[in-house]
């Protein structure tokens, strides 16, 4: 009797549920993805669809199978380019045209340096394109100078740590600068990159306590970036280091572990976890769940040993 | 019974066993199931030995003995699935149980034609002969049908291979499948499908390579159409685009897009979808695009939320989650999606229990349940940012407003104070390794540390709490002396069985004690608070008691609480340690006789009222209930005699309506405690 009231439940569910799908998939419904036309107008079309895309905010776009769309605009231009086979002085028209739009796939790529090139070819050319290209060679040369790498090997950890702090202004400023344009999001971007080898910078040098509060401060400037939810990430694991290492420092007799110190760091370690496990990208809410249970796992061997 | 119920009965009886004999029968005469088949060592030197046996009608003889044992082996796996089903019927097994026997006999089936290792065996063992040419006529016919049944295999191997590597993108692993599999059957229809597929995604892969407009000559009005589209200048470039050409509209399109006319780009791009040319298939991997089609996306995202809702309202959490995979629009016949279906089925049956439907599922809707509205939001926002007069803009305003709302109530979700990054409490609950409060009723202390109790004004108030941190300011403090002697009574009496531990276990309890002992050694002082018994409970936890399975108290010292598809209401003698706080250990006085008077129901539709009494562990329940009165007695002498570990049984005897019985029955709760002190 059970059963059939179970049943007699269960299957008005189920129909209702199970009512919206349909056989579209058999049906053959779907257009089958079909050769493409890959000439430079295309090329140029789509990748005009993106050059606005805030890729601070969201992340870049990708095509069908999951590719870079700007790596791809990229190697099709190439593939345009090396098949002209023109040496550069003598290129016509249609080569500046492909430079130009490579320089722009390059820009959004962030290799801001072969960009600036590709637009000085063509600010040098005369083309029609020529003053366009200059007056974006201008700001990219900015953007390339100031992700130059350093001249030399850092000579100490401070000097990183100055040298990370320079970058961190300047790609400031530069967001201020390009406020309202296509380019604020790449600067944003590298202001976010920076602050985040800010972090790895104390953490890396065992100044957890301030690697805690420069990741905060990463979360409050950043909160409207497509990596907020790494940075959760990143902030329990600096918690659950704390912990570990206030344990680790407990067990060689090396200091006193304070349970309460101990438990408010583990505590935040789970809630930065937690946050992190509310994201909408399921890689990322898997990555905040085991190591929520790493974290559970550790804690349960810690409280059978703390005396 | 009545005459008709008894006849169908036993007609019932007749059909199964007649089910069962004729299973048996065929299972005897079909089937021939060898008891032991050989050990795969003997296998292994037959084959070896196989080109010294001699005669090719041996080897022939021992491949046609081979494919008769692997017939006969399927044979009897159909059987066993046939007897099992026929078993689980006559016994009224579960659907779910019906329905899994049901598909291992569709899976035996289905499976009657798979190649077996034997045939692998058969066609290595003819293989000499048959290229020698030394096969008589029949055998030879037999190798041939092995042969083309192992290249039939093969090539579904290297096709299902192939479409793999093309999923993946691999299109050169692709490539070497398709061509062997070819190489294999020529003729092969999927095969050729599947070339089809793999030279266009490599003629779009490489596109360089193929396309003739890739050539060198680029037509003379790109240069100045893609100039004007390089540089913003949109105007011109629809002007520059010539009529007629796919190209020149899908670039158009995209200035329009970029122009801010989103609308009708998009428009133009769903006009040019509709054509067969390699344009119209850019157009419609632009429409599929949800970074660029922002109206695809909010349709998307919010179909999934009011599907999500509408499976939570129904089944909370977990259907929502999980119950989409019944509501996809494409259905997948594979192995995986068979186990997503067969859980999503699960959590319907869940769905389907009478308590969920009666207070779960209407609670949920009061309660206006939602599901994660983060990728909504997200789509609802860029819809705005992209197309601020589009046509779903009110739509996807009012969807941002709906969401936006939940969101900011829920501290979860926003961990931004004043603009501030504060990180709230976790919900996760973890060992602790911090001394904790503890409450202590005045009964307990009354009971063993009644002087003590006196001497530090632990008087008035039905429970105190005790620590050494995380009470105000002014709790009393009580002298390290006093503190520790305090805290050993009250050790001590939990292990006389005098006192006893509320909400956690005794060993819980038993630890925070130590704990509170080592910090006051340690220096700490001990503090000490009356502690004042939660108000009555209003409505509000009446609804969190039937809900969401805690437990209110009411008047009269009655408590209202679930657990799963239980619902109880209780006064049990000298209270339920009302006093208690949540996650806190908490001691109060064990009478040597505790009882309690309840009413219950349950997910089944049974309810009852009665009263129960226990006394060093043994157990006395009377209750009237549907059915009547019903009494039952447990006396749980093993654990009496101290020898749980090794035999965890229990006398029971009931009384009832349907007469008298006694018997032993296992002590489940020694391995509950066996698991707790692991």
């Amino acid at each position: 009797m059970r059963r059939i009231r179970h049943l007699a439940l269960v299957t008005p569910v189920l129909v209702c549920t199970t009512g919206c799908a349909s056989l579209s998939h058999y049906a053959g419904l779907t257009h089958a993805s079909q050769p493409s036309d890959d000439s430079l107008t295309r090329v140029v079309a789509e990748l005009k669809l993106h050059l606005k895309d805030d890729t601070y905010r969201y992340d870049r776009a990708t095509t069908d199978d999951g590719r870079n769309v700007f790596a791809v605009a990229l190697w099709k231009l190439d593939r345009i380019a090396a098949l002209r086979a023109r040496p550069q002085e003598q290129w016509e028209n249609a080569d500046f045209v492909i430079e130009f739009a490579r320089g722009k796939a390059l820009e959004k790529l962030r290799r801001y340096d072969d960009a600036a090139k590709a637009f000085e070819h063509v600010a040098a050319s005369g083309s029609l394109l020529g003053d366009a290209a200059a007056e974006r060679a201008h700001v990219i040369e900015t953007f390339a100078e100031a992700s130059a790498r350093p001249a030399d090997p850092f000579a100490s950890p401070e000097e990183e740590r100055v040298f990370i702090e320079g970058r961190i202004a300047k790609w400031r400023e530069l967001a201020e600068k390009t406020e309202g344009m296509p380019q604020q999001s790449l600067a944003l971007e590298e202001v976010e990159a920076w602050q985040i080898m800010r972090v790895d910078w104390y953490a890396r040098g065992d100044r957890l306590d301030e690697a805690i509060s420069s990741c905060e401060n990463l979360l409050e400037s950043n909160r409207e970036s497509k990596l907020f939810g790494k940075h959760l990430l990143r902030l329990g694991d600096l918690y659950a280091s704390s912990a570990r290492r206030a344990e680790l420092q407990a067990r060689a007799n090396l200091a006193n572990l304070d349970p309460s110190h101990y438990e408010a760091l583990v505590d935040q370690a789970f809630s930065a976890y937690e946050l992190a496990a509310e994201d909408r990208r399921p890689a990322l809410r898997r990555e905040a769940k085991s190591r929520i249970d790493a974290l559970l796992s550790y804690q349960e061997g810690v409280a059978a040993r703390v005396p | 019974m009545s005459p008709e119920a008894n006849q169908a009965l036993r007609l019932g009886m007749w059909l199964v066993g007649a089910l069962v004999a004729a299973a048996l029968l065929f299972l005897v005469i079909g089937g021939r199931a060898r008891a032991a088949e050989p050990d795969a060592s003997d296998e292994a030197a037959k084959l070896l030995l196989a080109p010294e046996t001699g005669a090719a009608s041996d080897r022939a003889q021992e491949a046609r003995d081979l494919l008769a044992t692997d017939r006969n082996r399927k044979i009897a796996v159909i059987s066993s699935a046939l007897v099992d089903l026929g078993l689980r019927a006559s016994f009224g097994a579960s659907p779910v149980k019906l329905l899994q026997s049901a598909g291992e006999l569709g899976q035996g089936i289905l499976a009657w034609s798979n190649r077996t290792p034997g045939e692998e065996r058969a066609l290595l063992l003819l293989a000499p002969d048959a290229i020698g040419g030394e096969l008589d006529a029949p055998t030879r016919e037999l190798y041939e049908h092995l042969a083309v049944r192992e290249r039939k295999v093969l090539v579904k191997h290297l096709l299902g291979d192939a479409e793999k590597a093309l999923d993946a993108g691999e299109l050169r692993r692709a490539r070497i499948a398709v061509d062997r599999a070819l190489e294999l059957d020529p003729g092969s229809e999927p095969g050729d499908r599947l070339l089809d597929a793999l030279e266009a995604r490599e003629l779009r892969a490489s596109p360089a390579s193929r396309e003739p407009t890739m050539s060198p000559g680029v037509a003379p009005w790109e240069t100045s159409f893609a100039s004007a589209l390089l540089v913003d200048d949109d105007s011109r470039a629809q002007q520059l685009a010539p009529a007629n050409t796919p190209s020149a509209e899908l670039a158009s399109a995209a200035a329009l897009y970029e122009s801010g006319q989103r609308a009708e780009a998009l428009e133009a791009f769903r006009s040019l979808a509709q054509g067969d040319g390699p344009a119209s298939g850019v157009a419609r991997e632009i429409l599929d695009d949800r970074a660029v089609n922002p109206e695809r996306a909010l349709d998307d995202e919010i179909k999934t939320y009011t599907h999500k809702r509408s499976l939570g309202w129904l089944g909370g959490d977990a259907l929502a989650d999980r119950g989409l995979d019944l509501l996809s629009d494409d259905v997948d016949l594979s192995g995986d999606s068979l186990r997503a279906w067969k859980a999503s089925y699960k959590l319907i049956r869940k769905t389907a229990n009478p308590v969920n439907l009666v207070i779960d599922a209407p609670a949920r809707i009061w309660r206006d349940w939602q599901p994660d509205g983060s990728a909504l939001r997200e789509a609802a926002t860029r819809y705005l940012e992209l197309e601020p007069n589009g046509p779903r803009a009110a739509d996807a305003q009012k969807w941002l407003a709906k969401l936006g709302k939940d969101e900011r109530r829920s501290v979860k979700v926003s961990p931004f104070k004043d603009g501030y990054f504060m990180l709230p409490h976790a919900r996760t609950r973890f060992a602790r390794v911090a001394p904790q409060r503890l409450v202590v009723s005045s009964d307990a202390l009354e009971k063993k540390a009644p002087e003590l109790a006196h001497a530090l004004g632990l008087e008035g108030s039905e429970a105190f709490v005790f620590g050494d941190r995380g009470l105000p300011e002014g709790a009393q403090a009580v002298a390290p002396g006093q503190a520790l002697e305090l805290l050993a009574l009250l050790g001590d009496g939990l292990d006389e069985d005098v006192l006893q531990p509320r909400i956690q276990s005794g060993a819980d309890v038993l630890e925070a004690l130590r704990r509170l002992d080592a910090r006051v050694r340690a220096g700490a002082t001990l503090r000490v608070m009356p502690r004042a018994p939660d108000s009555l409970a209003g409505l509000d936890d009446f609804g969190s008691a039937l809900v969401d399975q805690k437990r209110a108290r009411t008047w009269g010292d009655v408590a209202l609480g679930r657990k799963d598809d239980k619902i109880t209401a209780d006064r049990q003698l000298g209270g339920d340690g009302r006093f208690c706080l949540a996650d806190t250990p908490c001691i109060d006085r064990k009478l040597p006789v505790d009882g309690a008077l309840f009413a219950q129901t349950d997910a089944e539709g049974a309810a009852g009222v009665g009263a129960r009494a226990g006394y060093r562990q043994a157990q006395l329940q009377v209750t009237m209930g549907a059915k009547g009165p019903h009494a039952s007695l447990v006396l749980p002498i093993a654990r009496w005699l101290g020898i749980t570990h090794y035999l965890p049984v229990e006398a029971r005897v009931d009384v009832g309506l349907d007469g008298v019985s006694a018997g032993p029955r296992v002590d489940t709760s020694a391995a509950d405690e066996a698991a707790e002190r692991l």
